[in-house]
């Protein structure tokens, strides 16, 4: 098997996201010491949710790069023009495209598998704190909506 | 009685887990689109390449937080929430037996 080569945006959105996972499982496990519910099975329950979290998006990531390499030297032609506020025809997929969106859908499926078979464990393993573990699969998406709020508001101060 | 309302639960659990587990067909079908017209989009404009897939991968990430929603809830369904209700349902027949409602 060849080696994969890491795009540096898998690399800087991996970043990202790893770090506001971690943010925010350091404020879940505040919460949970607020609450005096914190112990070890909580503790094991965010590592093991965080573990998966990043994991899961680095391998989308690279899906989403593996998909966009496959285009390399392909040409695809543009889109026919057509007249204001006409919606243009719908034009066939290239075969690669197609190849991507299959490859995608399979990676998704895939990565699915992969949760139900970390919340299985996490809920049977009495080690585990299910809660935590499955509440962290949530952080990429509010790091996501606060890197977009950061974002919008680095735009508007300019 | 007791079995048929845990029964009632079970069954209840099972429905809702498996009605929630649909949210997970439509994140594969939106993804699958959006990276294949991504795709299309880097062959029309290589140098885009790096811009696209940022885009692309932070859009994926949302599109999937939807089917991460419905297992999750599943999940919990499936595996805690029968425990949960069963003890209700118990305590709940208890304290209506202890005040002579029953």
């Amino acid at each position: 098997m060849g080696s994969v080569t890491i795009q540096p945006a898998v690399r800087q959105e991996t970043g990202k996201i790893a770090a506001g996972v971690g943010v925010l499982s350091v404020l879940t496990a505040a919460v949970y010491l607020i609450l005096g519910r914190f112990n070890y099975t909580v503790l094991l329950g965010l590592l093991l949710g965080m573990a998966f979290a990043i994991g899961n998006f680095f391998l989308m990531a690279l899906t989403v790069q593996h998909a966009a390499e496959k285009m390399n030297g392909v040409e695809v032609p543009a889109e026919p023009e057509t007249e204001d506020g006409e919606e243009p025809p719908q034009q066939e997929l290239s075969p690669q495209a197609k190849q991507a969106k299959k490859r995608m859908q399979l990676s998704y499926m895939g990565r699915m598998a992969m949760l139900v078979v970390m919340a299985v464990v996490a809920i049977k393993l009495p080690c585990f704190d299910a809660v935590p573990a499955l509440i962290v699969q949530l952080f990429p998406r509010i790091t996501v909506f606060i890197e977009g709020l950061m974002m919008k508001k680095e735009q508007n101060a300019q | 009685m007791i079995e048929l309302a845990i029964g009632i639960i079970l069954a209840g659990c099972a429905i809702g887990a498996g009605l929630a587990l649909i949210a997970g067909i439509g994140p594969g079908i939106g993804e699958g689109n959006a990276v294949a017209k991504a795709c299309e989009a880097i062959g029309r404009q290589p140098e885009s390449r790096g811009s696209v897939t940022s885009t692309m991968i932070m859009g994926c990430a949302i599109a999937e937080t939807t089917g991460l929603y419905g297992l999750v809830i599943g999940i919990l369904l499936i595996f805690v929430a029968p425990n949960l209700l069963i003890n209700a349902f118990k305590n709940g027949l208890l304290w209506a037996k202890e005040n002579g409602f029953i």
